[in-house]
């Protein structure tokens, strides 16, 4: 069964539109991409996805069920979550007391412990900096924070906007190598990012969105194809004008 | 590089529980209390009027200091607190004869301090959820404009409707207290409320959509919940302290809780730290300190030979600028939103 099915999806703030006619389909276990340039609306089509962003019309079906216009406080609830751009960790609390905050949104209130212990297997960085202060954490320790106090609510689904930002190039390496790991917990995975090719080498496809829309749908091997990528990623010599 | 970062000890708004920053500011307020009450009978009075000022500025602290929501109106429910034990407890000749239009039942009740506190607890956190389901749906500027117009309405109500008090005169006779004990219990019994909940899943929660509303709910937390739960234990408390200060001055009305009490307490939180219990209690000692020095200025006091007399209303004008430069210099209080922790041998173990 499909786990997220998403058709003809229209959001944006107050009168202004931002996004047009989304959809996106992800099988269990499935990384998608999602990739584009600045102002292009993938951050919108994610918060609407989370609930953070009112859709106007439009079907979003989530492991069955409809959660368009539900809250996102919700919407975790269910099983999907999120790390928004920039991390949003908080800065005050410690690295522990950030993790045990996700446990609010588990379906399940029993084997909390258990789910904190295991993404701290997954990220044993967090585990030396456990009685810490997060805000003082490196950037790549606050980004993989962030996406370990997501996992602790065991998404089946996991939303991450721009997890590379500000971020060296070493460091979203490793970054993205944990993504592989959660990806074979059987946890699908959404990933916007302007990095193409970072996204392309390890998303079984990746949706090109410019201007509200999605123009293209590429393939892993597609991203080899450097004259398709540029021309879904910057649309044709007609189109830039 | 473990060794450069704080750890949680050493962090603002701790959140792991530790005796001794829970016994820090008690043991601050319980021996000061003696100490001071000790001196003469109206250093008794003023220890008790600062211990309800206190349990209010706690109030204010366990919701505006949690959840970043600056509310005008938790005096509507001192208001309550002050007028719900007066009506239990004034004797009821005094109610039939110097209260006549109030309402029948209500001059026919009367019973002891201690029952009549927990109802206007009671009915002080009642009044505060009632509200709170419909102002928790604001935040910022929205807010603030909201609660205060709550403050607006109760005084109103409780100014004009005889029915319920005394309309604009004072209810007199309300039975006072007998020692400073009473106050100081009830202080200490609100500290210990406010840190447990403060240091609660859901107090962590609370200040996690004040530093980051969207991300908060993208991991569960509903904020309108949240406020309203902490926005009724503050209305509790805060209908605690308009009842003790019943207690402690004999007498109750309306202006007692208006627009000077609902300065003065957002003051001390805002000068002591509105982020930490222990700024909570440093504002409220800090600003009387401040008050009753100047108030004796404002009587006349000879330094050095010289006479110095402050004019009247010299402690509000110096207490207002304490407040703008604390805001301007040090935004987050004189404690910096930290607890006080009181190191003793047998309770430092690791």
């Amino acid at each position: 069964m499909t786990l997220l099915s998403v058709r003809d999806l229209q959001a944006g703030y107050g009168k202004v539109q931002v996004l047009f006619n989304g959809h996106i389909d992800v099988e269990p276990g499935e990384l998608v991409g999602i990739v584009g340039p600045n102002g292009a609306g993938k951050s919108t089509f994610l918060g609407t996805l989370a609930g953070s962003v009112r859709a106007s019309s439009g079907s979003i079906e989530f492991d069955g069920a409809s959660i368009k216009g539900r809250n996102p406080e919700d919407i975790v609830r269910l099983g999907l979550a999120m790390v928004p751009e920039g991390r949003a960790i908080f800065t005050d609390l410690t690295v522990n007391e950030n993790l045990r905050l996700g446990l609010t949104g588990r379906r399940e209130k029993s084997g909390a412990q258990q789910a904190v212990d295991e993404v701290m297997d997954l990220f044993p960085v967090l585990t030396t900096h456990k009685n810490h202060q997060a805000g003082l954490l490196s950037g790549g320790q606050q980004q993989q924070l962030a996406i370990a106090r997501a996992l602790v609510s065991e998404p089946k689904l996991l939303l991450l906007d721009e997890p590379s930002l500000g971020l060296s190039p070493t460091v979203i390496q490793d970054v993205f190598g944990v993504l592989a790991r959660i990806q074979e917990r059987g946890t699908a995975i959404i990933v916007v990012e302007q990095r193409a090719h970072l996204v392309m080498s390890i998303a079984v496809r990746t949706l090109v969105m410019r201007e509200g829309h999605i123009r293209a749908t590429l393939s892993q091997s597609d991203a080899q194809d450097e004259a398709k990528l540029a021309a879904a990623y910057f649309g044709t010599g007609e189109d830039r004008e | 590089m473990s060794d450069d970062l704080l750890r949680s000890s050493q962090l603002p708004g701790v959140t792991r529980f530790q005796w001794q920053q829970l016994l820090g500011p008690i043991v601050v307020i319980v021996v000061l209390s003696y100490v001071i009450s000790s001196i003469s009978i109206t250093f008794t009075f003023l220890t008790e009027g600062t211990l309800a000022l206190l349990v209010m500025v706690l109030g204010l602290q366990v919701f505006i200091g949690n959840s970043g929501v600056l509310s005008f109106g938790q005096a509507a429910f001192a208001m309550v607190g002050g007028f719900a034990t007066g009506l239990l407890t004034v004797p009821v000749k005094i109610k039939e004869n110097v209260l006549d239009e109030l309402w029948e039942p209500l001059k026919a009740i009367n019973m002891g301090i201690w029952p009549s506190l927990v109802i206007a607890v009671a009915i002080g956190a009642f009044f505060a959820f009632l509200t709170g389901l419909f102002l928790m749906r604001l935040s910022g500027l929205a807010a603030g404009i909201a609660t205060f117009a709550l403050l607006m309405v109760a005084d109103n109500v409780f100014f004009n409707w005889r029915l319920i008090g005394p309309g604009p005169q004072v209810m007199p006779q309300v039975p006072k207290f007998g020692f400073v004990d009473e106050s100081i219990i009830l202080a200490v019994v609100v500290m210990v409320v406010v840190y447990l909940i403060g240091i609660s899943r859901r107090g962590r929660l609370l200040r996690a959509t004040r530093e980051d509303p969207l991300a908060a709910r993208a991991l569960g937390a509903s904020v309108w919940r949240l406020r309203v739960l902490f926005f009724t234990v503050s209305g509790g408390i805060a209908a605690l302290s308009g009842a003790m200060y019943a207690h402690h001055s004999g007498a109750v009305s309306a202006r007692d809780f208006y627009l000077g009490f609902t300065f003065t307490t957002l003051a001390m939180l805002v000068i002591g730290g509105a982020t930490s219990m222990w700024g909570a209690v440093v504002g409220t000692i800090a600003v009387t300190a401040i008050g009753q020095v100047l108030l004796e200025f404002e009587s006349g006091v000879t330094v050095g030979g010289i006479d110095i007399t402050l004019p009247n209303g010299a402690r509000g004008v110096v207490i207002a600028a304490a407040l703008v430069a604390i805001l301007i210099w040090r935004p987050k209080g004189i404690t910096g939103g930290r607890e006080f922790a009181l190191r003793l041998p047998f309770l430092n173990r690791p």
